[in-house]
């Protein structure tokens, strides 16, 4: 009966026509200190628990290995797990990127007007002095396994771990055989596959108004990060302190609303927000072409600067 | 002429059951039916912003305060240090979040159908 099995081919192609749409649910909870949501297809939603354990389990491990760097004295020096040691070379080489704006061992300083959590107050000078004299990535000693302490600095990683965090369950979802989802940590979020064809749909939140948006992206097997004065900060005396410092200035900074960029790793997206803060237009301009990094850079002014391709991802 | 066989009645009507489900389907979902998400660790749950209201935390073991009206959402209270979760004001757009890092906390508003997948920031 060749028309019958013409009428249940075409009814089978118009069946899976319709079902073959993936639908994906998000999930959120705290991980690392901030909200991570995970957006996964609704056939792959059993390994949210095991996702979310491992990002747990390697927030912990970063956690103790900072508190015990963190815990050493002027002149001492230990053994750290080679995962580790990449994470601190890592970020002597963003502050080296910066030319020394960036800076790993800023939380000597910042740690006194109380971030990242609060509460929060200015410092008095004598603080903030003795505080400088131990701030540099330059102090930190790696030799082999060993890391040593050249002055009494403390460090945080908070402008890269987290991204280096998603990378590493991202290398996880693929593992499992995931094709498609995002890990989005705080805002700092990598776009797994390309939502069956789609691309994911990003927004760049509007540095003042919530439930707005400064540009529209459309990504496929990308990261992006924002780096903003608008959400970890405090108002003393009428004047703006953010989370974001110069490590040269040895103060926070305060160069723009926010700077979004698209990398291939979260890890980069994310210390490169931050990087990119602290640098001036033309600056940005240059770095982004040698690390082939979209831009976008919201300034006090309201104006959008885009930089290396940003608009090529942007949704009309 | 031809005649109209059972097989034809039962193809059509597959068919446009088929259709007439999806449609359906498409209707509801874009009539973005808005819900609050209330992430405590990593638990959600998700409360009605129908009616307006005062959720008290202290159920879940958090001592802070939601406040429900006109379909939005906003954190009034909360014993954190920085207070920055209620500084981040009203929620009512779709995907719109107030966070608490310091007590696990963050209020979302979720849609049926959203025009983001994801938002930086």
């Amino acid at each position: 009966m060749p028309l019958l099995r013409k009428r249940l081919i075409f009814l089978i192609i118009v069946l899976s026509f319709f079902g073959c749409k993936n639908s994906y649910k998000q999930h959120s909870s705290f991980i690392m200190g901030t909200i991570v949501e995970i957006t996964l297809s609704k056939n792959d939603q059993h390994h949210l628990v095991d996702l979310t354990n491992y990002m747990n389990n390697l927030a912990e491990y970063l956690k103790a290995n900072i508190k015990h760097l963190n815990e050493m004295k002027m002149g001492e020096k230990d053994k750290f797990d080679p995962t580790f040691i990449k994470l601190i070379e890592k970020g002597i080489y963003y502050s080296e990127i910066s030319g020394g704006r960036f800076d790993i061992t800023i939380y000597t300083l910042m740690k006194l007007y109380g971030f990242p959590e609060g509460p929060y107050d200015l410092p008095d000078d004598a603080q903030i002095s003795e505080a400088a004299k131990n701030i540099s990535y330059r102090n930190i000693i790696l030799n082999g396994e060993l890391i040593g302490k050249k002055s009494n600095f403390e460090i945080d990683m908070g402008a890269y771990a987290k991204g280096w965090i998603v990378d590493e369950t991202v290398k996880k979802m693929k593992e499992f055989g995931i094709k498609d989802g995002i890990i989005n940590a705080g805002g700092d979020l990598y776009c797994l596959g390309d939502k069956d064809g789609e691309g994911w749909i990003i927004g760049i939140q509007h540095p003042d108004e919530k439930g707005r948006v400064i540009s529209v992206i459309k990504l496929k097997n990308k990261a992006v990060a924002t780096s903003g004065d608008y959400e970890r900060f405090f108002i003393k005396d009428g004047k703006k302190y953010i989370h974001i410092f110069d490590a040269l200035k040895k103060k926070p900074a305060d160069n723009y609303k926010s700077v979004s960029v698209i990398a291939d790793t979260v890890e980069m997206a994310d210390a490169l927000s931050t990087v990119y803060y602290l640098m001036t237009p033309e600056e940005i301009k240059k770095v982004c072409k040698e690390m082939k990094t979209p831009v976008m850079v919201y300034n006090h002014d309201n104006k959008k600067l885009t930089f290396c391709g940003w608009e090529q991802f942007e949704k009309n | 002429m031809k005649r109209i066989s059972l097989f034809d009645i039962v193809f059509l009507s597959l068919f446009l059951l088929t259709i007439l489900y999806f449609i359906i389907v498409r209707l509801y979902s874009s009539n973005s039916n808005k819900s609050l998400i209330l992430t405590i660790g990593d638990k959600q749950y998700e409360i009605s912003l129908e009616e307006d209201k005062v959720v008290d935390l202290r159920e879940y073991g958090k001592k802070m305060k939601i406040s429900i009206k006109d379909k939005k959402a906003r954190i009034i209270e909360s014993d954190c240090p920085d207070k920055t979760c209620i500084r981040m004001g009203v929620v009512g757009s779709c995907g719109e979040s107030a966070v608490c890092v310091p007590n696990e906390v963050s209020i979302h508003i979720k849609c049926s159908k959203s025009d983001y997948d994801a938002i930086s920031k």
